[in-house]
């Protein structure tokens, strides 16, 4: 991943989380079932897991440009 | 996030934090529900079937039957596991002025709405083996431990029967 895939994979993951925290507790609330809102939690984490663990192509949609070595070499020789 | 560990990392890190924080709300709410709850219990004596006395020296046994109406609804929130029901026979004896035993106990899970309390072979009972219940007087107690998914055990008194007086002579 590049720097800038790496920081939207980490806003991703725990936006991904807080939002699967709270479907699950609206889950729980409404059905009255502490064992609902346990799967449901699990089922985001999941999801969350497959979307961000991974090297997507999103994720590397803005590489580093590194500065050619040949060209380094030319300046050098220029300053001296 | 530059390689999968790092991300496991986090993603791990993160849910044990949003794990804590909802079940610090499903205490909160299940402490909440708690104090709002109003279970309704009714406890009446029914006889006493056979009072006799054990071969040893202070050994008596007594079989009695009682009826439990109990309406556990309001108990029942996100955060209850089971409730244990359990009968507790209170007395005073010559020499221990308080005692209790418990003579009965029922797990009750959600769902299981009404169930037959007797006849079925009780694995307790009430054993004096110190002094004796002779002309002892008894209060049958219904007490209800509310056992938590997480957080926890609260304990309730349902309701009681009135006192109850063994008699003196032995019926068998």
């Amino acid at each position: 991943m590049d720097l800038q895939g790496q920081a939207t994979c980490e806003k991703y993951a725990k936006k991904g989380i807080l939002w699967t925290t709270l479907v699950a507790l609206i889950v729980g609330l409404v059905t009255d079932d502490y064992l609902r809102m346990v799967q449901v939690f699990i089922l985001g984490v999941v999801l969350v897991a497959m979307g961000v663990l991974f090297p997507w192509p999103w994720y590397t949609r803005h590489p580093l440009v590194f500065v050619h070595a040949a060209t380094k070499n030319n300046n050098n020789n220029n300053h001296s | 996030m530059h390689s999968i560990s790092v991300r496991c990392n986090l993603l791990l890190t993160t849910c044990l934090t949003y794990l804590i924080f909802l079940h610090a709300i499903c205490i909160l709410y299940g402490w909440v529900n708690h104090l709002k709850s109003r279970p309704q219990a009714v406890v009446s004596f029914g006889n006493l079937v056979s009072w006799k006395k054990l071969p040893n020296q202070f050994g008596e046994n007594a079989v009695v039957t009682f009826q439990l109406d109990a309406d556990l609804q309001s108990l029942w929130n996100l955060n209850v596991k089971y409730v244990y029901l359990y009968l507790v026979a209170e007395y005073s004896s010559p020499r221990f002025p308080w005692n209790q035993v418990t003579v009965w106990d029922r797990y009750v899970e959600r769902g299981s709405s009404v169930f037959s309390a007797f006849p079925f072979y009780n694995t307790l009972g009430l054993h004096n083996y110190v002094d004796t219940l002779r002309n002892a007087s008894l209060v049958f107690r219904l007490e209800a431990d509310i056992i938590p998914f997480v957080g926890f055990v609260f304990h309730t008194t349902l309701g009681q029967t009135d006192k109850v007086r063994f008699p003196l002579e032995y019926t068998v």
